[in-house]
């Protein structure tokens, strides 16, 4: 619409112009002066038909181009953006539901884990924290292979419940059979207790913050265990001492869930802090 | 009837300017002149009434003013120029009269100057640099 706008006012300027020219030519006075007038008239005919040329030619053409050329490309690029937000979006749901699945699996392997542990060794476990993580693994070879998604275990936290009472640490040392010596490394626990280093929080921290999600077996902790690593709480806990019973565990669940035995954390609780 | 008052005018300078062109040259001379110009200032009210239409038409139309002036101005050079040269011929000066037809055809393009100006910068900037 204003292209034509344009045009009509460009022609009605030249129509004008024209007329004009005419006209004067006739009431010129006499021959000699024809010429001339002629000339200088045929130069303003000129000039108006190149006025749009000159408007096109003023300023910058390229800055022109450009600021056209983005114009022209903007409605694409919002479009695409519109669509890289959806798709950021559907990755958000899914990673989210992933992680939700994580934590589920993570709760259900660490509740058999405690099952198995207790029934395997006897010893009082308070509860198992099992850290899961995807892994993009493929399937088949060549040309066939398919990435997906495979949750792996990536640390196993088996904590275990300080042998406050001494009629359960003889009914540990009746139920699982051991000799007494052994059974004595078990109860030694709480002479270790008092040095109350952080080790085993702190190297849960760290365990915590990679990308894995930490699900728990049911005993009430969840929260304290969910927590940062500057979050320093009354739940301090050591690193358990090698005896046979941690052994025992050790190898339990390597052949039974097929776990190296780096991932795995023996950790005990102090005892001040026990519910 | 303004048309019969100028030919009137003219006619009666006329006989006037040859009666006294055998006593006294230089007064038929000046009748003649102040004839000419009489009727000259008899026309400027008709041709003030075709510039107002004129000036109207392109103001209405949206036309540049820079052309009608420049358009206007041609065509009041070429018509003083003309009726001084033609009165200095009269008095029998033909070089001057040549003179102002040539300064009138000077200031004419004078008047083309700025014009060639512009179309000669636009071709410029038409071709690559």
């Amino acid at each position: 619409m204003t292209n034509m706008a344009w045009l009509s006012e460009w022609l009605k300027e030249i129509i004008f112009i024209v007329l004009l020219s005419v006209f004067i030519e006739m009431l010129l006075p006499n021959r000699s002066m024809e010429r001339y007038v002629k000339l200088v008239l045929s130069l303003l005919i000129l000039m108006a038909l190149l006025t749009p040329l000159m408007e096109l030619l003023r300023g910058n053409p390229a800055e022109k181009l450009r600021a056209a050329i983005e114009e022209q490309l903007k409605p694409q690029q919002s479009q695409r953006s519109s669509l890289e937000q959806i798709l950021q979006e559907g990755e958000k749901l899914r990673l989210s539901q992933q992680e939700d699945t994580l934590k589920w699996a993570g709760s259900e392997t660490a509740r058999q884990m405690k099952n198995q542990i207790e029934a395997g060794t006897g010893l009082d476990v308070d509860k198992v924290a099992v850290t899961l993580k995807i892994e993009r693994s493929k399937t088949g070879e060549g040309k066939d292979a398919e990435e997906y998604d495979k949750p792996v275990i990536s640390s196993v936290k088996v904590y275990l419940s300080p042998p406050e009472k001494a009629d359960e640490a003889v009914m540990a040392d009746t139920n699982s059979g051991k000799s007494p010596g052994s059974s004595k490394g078990t109860i030694q626990v709480p002479a270790v207790e008092p040095v109350h280093i952080g080790v085993g929080r702190i190297i849960a921290a760290d365990q915590n913050a990679d990308k894995g999600v930490t699900g728990q077996s049911d005993s009430g902790k969840t929260a304290e265990n969910q927590a940062g690593p500057d979050d320093r709480d009354d739940q301090k806990v050591t690193a358990a001492p090698e005896t046979a019973d941690t052994e025992k565990i050790y190898t339990l669940l390597g052949g039974n869930w097929g776990i190296d035995r780096s991932m795995i954390q023996l950790l005990t609780e102090s005892e001040g802090n026990q519910r | 009837m303004e048309m019969i008052q100028i030919v009137g005018l003219g006619l009666i300078a006329a006989i006037l300017s040859l009666v006294l062109k055998e006593q006294k040259p230089i007064f038929a001379f000046l009748i003649a002149a102040f004839a000419g110009i009489a009727i000259f200032l008899f026309l400027i009210g008709k041709i003030g009434t075709i510039i107002d239409t004129l000036e109207q038409l392109a103001a209405e139309s949206g036309i540049q003013t820079i052309y009608l002036k420049t358009i206007l101005k041609i065509i009041g050079i070429a018509y003083i120029a003309e009726l001084g040269a033609q009165t200095v011929r009269d008095a029998g000066q033909e070089a001057i009269a040549s003179k102002i037809e040539l300064a009138g055809k000077v200031l004419i393009m004078v008047l083309a100057i700025p014009i060639i100006g512009i179309i000669i910068e636009t071709v410029v900037n038409l071709l690559p640099a």
